[in-house]
């Protein structure tokens, strides 16, 4: 890591919409967000330049700034000069470009195997191929699946460190004669993360053959799992191998001190930054709902885990949850003719750029970007250290909103209601929003300079949405599930919240309130069955929202009974409106 | 600047497309040559599957051994059935034998274990229209070049078609008719409004070469992947009616051959369905079409979302800050005169594409 003295940072982001640039500077002593400019990405065809898009982003930067960033040659002005134009320091991460294609092979499914897709869903991947001992195919069925999945890397793991090495040899030596089968320049970068008495032997059997890199053991004893040496190594074999190959990434890259970092590990990196500076009991969750892809990422004490789904998005990627259409239409307020759903994701996926005009549009997606969330916990993996109910969300103290249909909701109540209905938490949780979609960026930026990212957080980077009461719990509806006292200067607040609603307690925009939560005894906010409390919370920009949906949230079967409880919900939170 | 998707629906212009092949292979015709719809530029060997032996245990051999019954050499193409490895038994009276399951070759012996590799068909790419090869990427395949009226769609099926266009319907909102659909349909690539999943079974059975539809429903998607013949869906899902630029362009060429590349669209290889319909330049070389245009005042543009979807105007002017939808979101938009009188309107910026 390289920390540089700087006074201004320009972070970018070249994603597969959008191209970004944020400025960081110093403001009365401290790192502040200043501005941000956007343009279309242009990383894909017809461009099939990153550059393009990221010089346009520093032109809308450069209106809004009246800052100029770069010479009449289109070279970054670095440091910057007397005349207060160009930056100190430039960071970028990008995630333009197809997913990796990753086949895996490990040993046994559960332990192995499991380690290997945990490792490559921390990256913007897909898996294309699984080879394991459970693997009922025959070798060459084996070996013909993996030419014709045409994987860019193989992960092969298995074995404790300095155990039986048989086993993971064979498995490798499958691998291996299908890459002689593949023809050159087509073959796959081997990432051996097995037993580590074995690295010379694996680096010997692809020689000549195929590119290989090690990372620790995933599993360096039977029960337990550590796979951020490999995360990383796979971090560097995207950056190289797909981005590296993009047009303008060398530009980028050389006006960069620390390299570009994959979408992605910036977003997991600075949820692991803040999680090392901030003093919570529980976890951070950050969640990124984006057009091709949607990650996860959840820390707690700087013990990190991220899941990206290549597979998961409201735009590019929204077609692939067709197959998710009736779990997804729950979440719509009021009825679609037979169709309209499809139809809609569809064309959405055609025309991934475009941005509801109407309500109705929006209702869809919005409900896009909560069945991504309900998707891509499926595939989730969580720090060791998380607490939490079994078979429910692990228990989180602040949940961070990423991507542009959370970052852009017209009503910050609107992105509560998504990440409430997509995540379902527990317990009392600050919901914080990116509004500037800056994560990524800061992430980035925090390799740079880590001060100047917590003082930009600190700052007010992120916006704080609000705080919710997430009880857990079964009841009748109607009756009472937890009752929350507060004073407020001479207002005092008592509410009494019944089982099955979503309510907002309005109180005073971004202020800390001391607030007592009292469940009913069948009801659980986190502090055990029945048991109350009182606890500060951040009123952010809409208040208290006292979740009494349970979890999961119950949603009335029957279309009518549905659209009525769920546009209450809307109604009650969203504040949608035409 | 703002730069949106280009779709080209253009009555004459140079079109320029490669063909590769997904592997190395051969090259079949040379540069400046002229190719027919059905000429093979290119061919590459394939692999349909491979086979394991293990000699240890067919033969009954130790593996240190098993090189030497080996009837094959590694590398070498063998015909099916042909004896790959032979053991005598009982004093030479009888053997054990491993033959070649299909006519392949043997790649690699290891251990005892041999691995055959069964020769797969070869994989052919054709020209798809009449054409001149512009260039030559040796191994890999070629550059057409042709001069026609081009047609970008929004959706395709898969595959890619050469036969006569077949305007079936009158006009672009009518749905393809079972009544409609008779012999004379047999070998066309057949123009209407929509289908649904009946009338794309009927044209099935009177063996049309291709579809071209305004829209669709996207509950089909899965049905036409089953298909023998393409699809190309022009605007795209649900209720949405050919603009009347691409309708009339089509119907302009009634009768005569297309080629229908339904292909879908690959946003990594910037490639989009389309119709090429191949005609001899008026004078010299027409444009190549443009894409990565910026939208600018009076760019003709095609709004691509509710409430105008699929209409076409002239953008007006682009004010400089966001303006609130009725959704509520705030983006920016643009203020586009529509054709045929039909008045100004405020569209976000991000549901507009160029149309040219």
């Amino acid at each position: 890591m390289t920390t540089a003295p700087t006074d201004s940072i320009l972070a970018a982001d070249i994603g597969s919409i959008t191209a970004r640039v944020a400025l960081f500077d110093i403001v009365s002593g401290e790192f502040r967000f200043v501005a941000s400019g956007e343009a279309r990405s242009t990383a894909e065809p017809p461009f099939s330049y990153m550059g393009e898009g990221l010089h346009q982003a520093m032109e809308h930067l450069k209106i809004l700034t009246g800052r100029t960033f770069m010479d009449d040659n289109d070279r970054l002005i670095m440091p910057i000069r007397m005349d207060g134009s160009g930056i100190d320091a430039f960071a970028a991460s990008a995630s333009g470009g197809k997913p990796l294609r990753v086949a895996l092979a490990g040993l046994m499914p559960n332990i192995s195997l499991a380690s290997a897709e945990r490792v490559a869903l921390s990256a913007h991947v897909i898996i294309v191929d699984r080879m394991g001992l459970g693997d009922r195919r025959k070798p060459e069925r084996q070996i013909d699946d993996l030419i014709n999945a045409k994987p860019e890397v193989v992960i092969i793991a298995g074995g404790t460190d300095y155990g039986s090495q048989g086993a993971v040899l064979k498995l490798a030596d499958t691998v291996a004669m299908a890459a002689r089968r593949m023809r050159e320049g087509t073959r796959p970068e081997i990432l051996f993360v097995g037993n580590a008495a074995l690295h010379e032997k694996i680096k010997d059997m692809f020689t000549g053959l195929c590119d290989v890199g090690v990372a620790e053991n995933l599993r360096p004893v039977l029960n337990e799992e550590n796979i951020t040496s490999a995360r990383r190594q796979l971090a560097r074999v995207y950056e190289r191998v797909r981005l590296g190959t993009m047009a303008g990434y060398g530009e980028l890259s050389q006006w960069t001190t620390n390299g570009v970092t994959p979408n992605a590990t910036a977003f997991g990196n600075l949820v692991h930054h803040m999680s090392q500076t901030t003093d919570s009991g529980k976890g951070l969750l950050a969640v990124d709902v984006g057009s091709a892809s949607t990650t996860l990422a959840a820390a707690i004490g700087g013990d990190i885990s991220v899941t990206v789904r290549a597979d998961l998005g409201v735009g590019h990627s929204a077609a692939y949850l067709t197959p998710s259409i009736d779990r997804l239409s729950r979440w719509l307020p009021e009825a679609y003719p037979d169709g309209e759903v499809r139809d809609y994701i569809a064309n959405k996926s055609l025309a991934p750029a475009t941005v509801p005009y109407e309500l109705r549009e929006l209702f869809l997606e919005h409900a896009l970007a909560r069945q991504c969330m309900q998707n891509v916990l499926q595939s989730a993996a969580w720090p060791a250290k998380l607490k939490g109910i079994p078979g429910l969300l692990p228990s989180f103290d602040t949940i961070i909103g990423s991507g542009a249909v959370l970052a852009r909701a017209p009503k910050p109540g609107q992105a509560a209601l998504m990440l409430l209905d997509g995540l379902q938490p527990t317990g009392i949780v600050t919901l914080v929003l990116d509004s500037h979609s800056l994560m990524p960026l800061l992430g980035a930026a925090s390799a740079l300079n880590p001060v100047a990212v917590v003082q930009a957080l600190d700052a007010g980077a992120l916006s704080v949405i609000g705080t919710a009461v997430c009880l857990v719990g079964d009841g009748r509806p109607g009756q009472e599930a937890v009752r929350v006292k507060a004073t407020v200067g001479d207002q005092k607040i008592d509410r009494r919240i019944s089982f099955g609603s979503l309510e907002l307690i309005h109180l005073p925009p971004e202020r800390d309130v001391k607030v007592s939560i009292q469940p009913s005894g069948a009801f659980d906010a986190g502090f055990g069955r029945g048991a109350s409390k009182s606890i500060t919370i951040q009123t952010g920009a809409v208040g208290l929202i006292v979740d009494a949906r349970g979890r999961p949230i119950g949603i009335p079967t029957t279309a009518d009974k549905r659209h009525g409880t769920v546009s209450k919900w809307c109604a009650n939170l969203g504040e949608y409106s035409s | 600047m703002y730069i949106p998707t280009t779709t080209h629906v253009s009555p004459l212009a140079t079109i320029r497309r490669e063909r590769l092949l997904p592997q190395p292979g051969y090259v079949l015709v040379g540069e400046d040559e002229r190719v027919e719809p059905t000429t093979i530029v290119a061919k590459t060997e394939t692999v349909s599957r491979h086979f394991f032996y293990d000699l240890t245990v067919r033969l009954a051999v130790k593996a240190e051994e098993a090189q030497k019954f080996l009837r094959v050499q590694q590398g070498i193409a063998v015909e099916k059935s042909e004896v790959i490895a032979v053991r005598p038994t009982m004093l030479g009276f009888s053997s054990k034998r491993v033959r070649a399951p299909l006519k392949g070759t043997v790649v690699e012996i290891k251990d005892g274990k041999v691995l055959f590799a069964a020769t797969g068909p070869e994989y052919e790419i054709k020209a798809g229209f009449p054409s001149i090869v512009s260039s030559v990427n040796a191994e890999w395949g070629v550059m057409l070049e042709t001069t026609g009226a081009l047609i970008q769609g929004a959706w395709g099926s898969g595959k890619q078609e050469y036969g006569v266009l077949k305007m079936l319907v009158n006009d672009p909102t009518q749905p393809l008719a079972a009544e409609l659909l008779d012999e004379s349909c047999k070998g066309a690539i057949v123009v209407a409004g929509t289908a649904d999943e009946k009338a794309v079974r009927l044209a099935v059975k009177v063996k049309v070469r291709g579809l071209i539809l305004g829209s669709m429903s996207a509950s089909s998607i899965r049905m036409t992947r089953t298909l023998p013949f393409p699809i190309l869906v022009v605007e795209g899902f649900g209720k949405r009616i050919m603009t009347s630029h691409a309708w009339t362009l089509l119907a302009d060429h009634n009768g005569r051959e297309v080629f229908l590349d339904a292909r879908p669209p690959d946003r990594w290889e910037g490639r989009r369905p389309e119709v090429i319909i191949p005609l001899p330049p008026p004078g010299g070389m027409p444009p190549l079409p443009a894409d990565g245009q910026p939208l600018d005042e009076g760019k003709r543009v095609r709004i691509l979302r509710a409430p105008y979807t699929g209409a076409i105007g002239t953008v007006l002017f682009i004010p400089a800050r966001m303006q609130t939808m009725p959704s509520g979101v705030q983006t920016y938009v643009a203020h586009v005169e529509l054709e045929g009188g039909q008045g100004e309107v405020v569209v976000p910026v991000a549901n507009l594409e160029i149309f040219e």
